[in-house]
């Protein structure tokens, strides 16, 4: 163990909530816990505030602060996840005041309840302290629920106490000016800040390991400003886990103190890292062969990234159900090699191309097709014969066949059908002008929030996805009219850009650095929303984002 | 589920995910419905209209079934957990631990039970509550890999890694393959700077699930740490093969990219690089370190 290695009787670094490894050089959560202490125990205050960001030391605060009350004298309620109804908050409080499920629904008895339960809790030389962390995502009209709760006090003292908890938008949504009469109400406000500066970083760390036994100095002082530039400068959260993977490292290799190197690869390593695997949650003793939930939530996951496919005929079982990426990711990069031979040598005939990948053998890893009738799939020779040959017959855009060098090299027998069905048949993506009206114009040049609104809301638009070929006439939506109309080519793909008049509008005011930004937003939602144009292993979608960025530019900024 | 209900339900449940509308609950929360008017099976029928609702994510005409069936059943501790995961889901935490509670008065034994207090008591924020519970469902059944899944992830997320090791080493040498197990113990090797112990372990995950990007990305991290830039390159572009929009994979790749320009100018395009980062914020206008990045290209270039 590492804790003997650095002759410390406990660990100094845990991101655990443990009082007893309080540094009190973190000032300004020093201040908060013993403010809100004497809101509740001395000056019964009705309201009271904990502001701080993720890591700055909130949850060990309210630890401390409950773990301070007497129980005797208090009755305490935590409530970590508010983002709920206030009936449903109602009913949580109350049953953690009584100790007992309550079973009342509507809002009025609930208020009659919780009202009664002050009143007797009280009698009972109680008081009721209502812990809410996480406040930042009360809604704004539970917020102002809680603010009304406040009401329910008698002449001579408060019932209750409440505490809100939360990160900096609950100080932002507090400060408004619409929140006067709550923000009125609050007794006190503290905010948990990050450590101030290199100096009580270092501050923070010596006491920690004084506190668990060390008479030596472990941290080299050229450490201190690497630790304070990774920790966001100064989230105890992130200091402590960068000590104590220095402290592990150190262990490993034998060092007798931490040096700056050591600090910086560490601290260098661990961010890029993504979080762990963690264990779905799912209900007990589900039917074994009870499966349409599974169906169903699979789907609900498909739809958020697939477009809504409108095919007019039978034809709907090759698109509807877009054939995934087949082959392991050795072998699409075989293939992005091979690919990238061929393009460096000479182009060959599409149907050569064709025809070698056909004989190519990939075995599939994706099982999901195996349960569809096969007749759904399969069309007969004479229509594959018909499908196959307008491909055959669009062969000299040397262009377009750099982009179908990916589709055309088929996993299975499936996505051969598909991706030759799907060859046949440019894509149109055409926008339509459902909610634009509601866009409000920007009254300067916006910011990036707005612009992502912005996007996402012309994004929003890019939601229609009609497949035509020969046999399907392209049918011109009305709101058209109101549109931008455009057509563009994307390897193989013909996109149509329809940008709503207004949108135009909006975004031709704009400079160019956010034009492009607006442009980048928006490229990505329809490649994201598009997952068919990036399907192909041998396509870097960078460069498909980067070609509909650059003519949703010239559009919206010539 | 009796013979009626599959024979309902193959008739009914749609083949193709695709397939899947709104209209499908109605169709087998009214079959569900019939079947408790006609009074058939009526137990069954509210458990499965239960979990159609919970599906659906109806979660207050779920615990309406739940509790129905409750009054059938209400000495069975798999009633009362249905019920808590319901107010779980609703995030009424407290109300779905008494639920929890009750399930293992009726059942002393029952590990679900104990697990699900254990996640309650770990939303709450209790850390040692949870700790608590999940050794006590490991006590209870020390082959069953939840209950000890549940309390190495929580080790980990608060970066105790030697107590997360020693569960994720149980776990995996109780059920070699499990993938999350060595997933994570790879995350922490990795960590802790072992990072031979850390590619073996994702290359175990590999054999099992050869289409994990993160894994692939994991990898190129490591290659990364070792300075194989090469095999580090080619690692996250496998990822990117198998996910194109992995922000962390596309940032990996244009921070090593630009590594590898600022040593050797002529073997990559810079605006190549500009334009990735570009594309990543275009996916997250959120991500920090893309803006750091391109703050270091800038000051360099």
């Amino acid at each position: 163990m590492y804790c003997e290695y650095w002759n410390l009787h406990k660990a100094p670094f845990d991101n655990v909530p443990d009082p007893s490894m309080y540094a009190n050089c973190h000032t300004s959560m020093e201040n908060v816990i013993s403010e809100t202490v004497f809101a509740i125990k001395e000056a019964d205050e009705a309201f009271a505030v904990i502001i701080g960001a993720v890591g700055s030391g909130k949850t060990l605060s309210l630890r401390i602060i409950i773990d301070s009350l007497d129980r005797v004298k208090y009755k305490v309620v935590t409530i970590a996840n508010p983002g709920i109804s206030f009936a449903q908050l109602l009913k949580e409080i109350i049953s953690q005041v009584t100790g007992q499920p309550c079973a009342e629904n509507r809002k009025v008895h609930l208020l009659e309840t919780f009202h009664r339960l002050l009143f007797t809790t009280m009698e009972q030389g109680q008081k009721i302290i209502i812990f809410i962390d996480e406040a930042n995502t009360l809604s704004p009209a539970n917020l102002e629920n809680l603010r009304l709760l406040t009401n329910m006090q008698d002449d001579q003292r408060n019932l209750f106490t409440l505490v809100l908890a939360g990160q900096m938008e609950l100080a932002q949504r507090l400060e408004h000016p619409k929140r006067v009469s709550l923000f009125q109400r609050i007794g006190t406000y503290g905010r948990i800040d990050k450590l101030p500066s290199e100096l009580a970083v270092k501050e923070y760390i010596e006491t920690r390991l004084k506190l668990a036994g060390t008479k030596i100095k472990i941290f080299s002082d050229d450490c201190v400003p690497i630790i304070w530039e990774h920790s966001e400068n100064g989230i105890p959260r992130l200091i402590n886990k960068i000590c104590k993977l220095c402290l592990k490292a150190g262990e490993t290799n034998n060092y007798d103190y931490i040096s700056a190197g050591l600090v910086l690869q560490i601290s260098e390593s661990f961010q890029k890292l993504s979080k762990p695997a963690i264990q779905k949650r799912k209900p007990r003793s589900i039917p074994d062969d009870f499966e349409i939930s599974d169906v169903i939530m699979m789907d609900t996951e498909v739809n958020k990234i697939l477009p809504t496919i409108i095919i007019p005929n039978k034809e709907a079982c090759y698109k509807k159900d877009e054939p995934v990426q087949q082959t392991t990711a050795e072998q699409k990069l075989e293939e992005i090699t091979l690919a990238n031979e061929i393009f460096a040598t000479e182009l060959p005939s599409k149907k050569s191309l064709l025809e070698a990948s056909l004989q190519k053998t990939i075995i599939a890893t994706q099982s999901e097709h195996e349960n569809i009738p096969l007749n759904d799939i399969i069309t007969d020779e004479k229509t594959e014969k018909e499908i196959t040959e307008p491909i055959l017959k669009t062969t000299t855009e040397p262009k377009q066949e750099t982009i179908l060098l990916a589709s055309e090299i088929p996993s299975t027998e499936i996505s051969v059908k598909e991706s030759l069905l799907e060859m046949s048949r440019p894509i149109s993506i055409k926008a339509t002008q459902s909610e634009s009206e509601n866009t409000p114009l920007p009254e300067s040049i916006p910011d990036a929030e707005t612009l992502r609104d912005i996007a996402k809301s012309a994004s929003a638009e890019v939601s229609e996805v009609n497949i035509e070929d020969n046999r399907f006439e392209y049918k011109k939506h009305q709101q058209l009219e109101n549109e931008n109309y455009d057509e563009v080519v994307i390897g193989e793909y013909k996109i149509y850009l329809a940008i709503p008049k207004d949108i135009l509008k909006q975004v031709k005011s704009f400079n160019r650095e956010s034009a492009n930004k607006s442009a980048g937003f928006w490229a990505a939602q329809i490649i994201k929303k598009n997952p068919q144009l990036t399907r192909s292993a041998l396509v870097d979608p960078v460069y498909i984002w980067n070609e509909i960025k650059d003519n949703i530019l010239k559009r919206i900024a010539p | 589920m009796n013979k009626t209900d599959k024979e309902f339900l193959a008739k009914k449940r749609p083949k193709k995910q695709h397939d899947v509308h709104i209209k499908d609950y109605e169709l087998v929360i009214s079959h569900y419905k019939n079947l408790i008017t006609k009074g058939k099976n009526v137990t069954d029928a509210y458990l499965n209209m239960g979990f159609t609702y919970l599906d659906k994510e109806d979660y207050e005409e779920a615990l309406k079934c739940f509790l129905k069936l409750l009054e059938f059943e209400p000495e069975t501790p798999e009633a009362f957990n249905n019920v808590g995961y319901v107010y779980e889901k609703m995030d009424m935490f407290d109300s779905a631990k008494k639920n929890y509670e009750k399930a293992l008065e009726l059942n002393a034994h029952n590990i679900e039970a104990v697990i699900n207090i254990g996640h309650i008591l770990e939303l709450q924020g209790d850390y040692h509550g949870a700790v608590n519970q999940y050794k006590k469902a490991i006590e209870m059944d020390r082959q069953n890999d939840s209950p000890r899944f549940c309390l190495a992830v929580l080790y980990d997320q608060h970066d105790m890694y030697d107590e997360a090791i020693d569960q994720y080493s149980e776990i995996i040498r109780l059920y070699p393959k499990h993938t999350k197990a060595l997933y994570n113990m790879g995350r922490i090797n990795f960590q802790l700077g072992n990072y031979s112990a850390s590619l073996k372990q994702f290359q175990n995950v590999l054999q099992l699930d050869p289409d994990n990007a993160d894994v692939w990305n994991n990898m190129g991290l490591i290659h990364e740490a070792k300075n194989d830039y090469p095999e580090a390159v080619a690692a996250y572009r496998k990822s990117l093969v198998l996910n194109p929009f992995h922000e962390d994979t596309n940032l990996n790749l244009a921070n090593i990219q630009f590594l590898i320009y600022q040593t050797s100018p002529d073997s990559i395009k810079i605006n190549d690089i500009i334009r990735r980062l570009h594309f990543v914020h275009s996916l997250n206008p959120h991500n920090q370190k893309v803006e750091k990045l391109l703050s270091r290209i800038e000051k360099t270039v």
